[in-house]
């Protein structure tokens, strides 16, 4: 395969992460968003999706950066599984852009971002560069069901 | 007083008692919560105590506490109840703005907390969407009284 379609997501001004053109589900605007105390850095709030609630994750908070504020400007609903067979689990990501639809080419590996190698490991599964940038893309049955650094 | 009933000889209910503090929602299972108490028949903690009151019960002295939106203690306000949790010496109070039972444990559907917001000090253990847009914390009586007895909690705000 040369290529596959993937969502870009925008998770902070400076933080880019793929997700697989199934992977995503719906795009909030303007999320109400509730406050979990005691919570991790990088997920304390949750929104109201489909009569249910959804962890909302900052995964720039992982790298180190900022993760864009108290009131995303959109959440993209993604789907993930913990197992292959199992039903599909949701989780949210905050955004401070619209996704963007693209074209990911097969080819060498991005050189990666410094990261914490004790948060990130496992979670990451590749990076590819776009514009000079790097973008991740993340496992995200990990990034909603684990504890960072765990 | 509110007494929360047990009928001798039938299946003690379970249920919810969803509190609210701070404006957060805090949902305890029903079988959890000693008592209810208007908040005017508690009494002033003691000066330099961390409780925010005290009750008085058959010469006992239960600990009462207010809790900030960080789940971290903080000085009394006008809160008008308080709701006593079962542990292990002494039930503990929480001071609460208002309580809302729901008789049936199918009134509240709990999902588990997900893994990426399990901090480490968390006392919850599951959350619940209420009457269709409301976010409930739900904890367990364990879980507060570690919080407010692990010295977990800080200083008063």
């Amino acid at each position: 395969m040369d290529s596959v379609r993937a969502w870009l997501l925008h998770t902070s001004s400076e933080f880019l992460l793929a997700v697989g053109e199934q992977e995503l589900v719906e795009v909030l605007a303007r999320p109400r968003t509730h406050y979990i105390p005691r919570a991790t850095g990088q997920c304390h709030q949750v929104i109201v999706w489909r009569d249910r609630l959804l962890p909302l994750a900052r995964p720039a908070v992982l790298a180190g950066l900022d993760g864009g504020g108290e009131h995303p400007v959109f959440a993209a609903v993604v789907a993930y599984q913990e197992a292959p067979g199992e039903p599909l689990q949701y989780g949210a990501l905050a955004l401070a852009d619209a996704p963007v639809s693209i074209q990911v080419k097969a080819g060498p590996a991005a050189e990666l971002p410094p990261l914490d190698r004790e948060v990130w490991e496992g979670l990451l599964l590749s990076c590819f560069e776009r514009d000079g940038r790097p973008v991740l893309v993340v496992d995200m049955e990990i990034l909603f069901t684990t504890r960072p650094g765990r | 007083m509110i007494p929360i009933s047990t009928p001798t000889g039938t299946r003690r209910p379970k249920g919810w008692v969803v509190i609210s503090l701070s404006g957060m929602l805090l949902g305890l299972a029903q079988n959890q919560i000693r008592q209810i108490v208007p908040a005017s028949a508690l009494q002033p903690a003691p000066a330099g105590s961390t409780e925010a009151a005290i009750h008085i019960r058959d010469g006992d002295s239960w600990p009462v506490y207010a809790l900030d939106a960080e789940l971290r203690l903080a000085a009394k306000g006008d809160q008008r109840f308080a709701v006593f949790l079962e542990a292990l010496h002494h039930p503990l109070g929480l001071l609460a703005d208002a309580v809302r039972v729901l008789p049936e444990d199918e009134d509240l559907r709990v999902q588990p907390l997900p893994g990426c917001m399990a901090g480490a000090d968390s006392p919850l253990t599951g959350l619940a969407l209420l009457d269709g847009s409301e976010a409930v914390l739900v904890s367990d009586a364990q879980g507060m009284a570690c919080l407010l007895q692990a010295g977990l909690i800080g200083e008063v705000a």
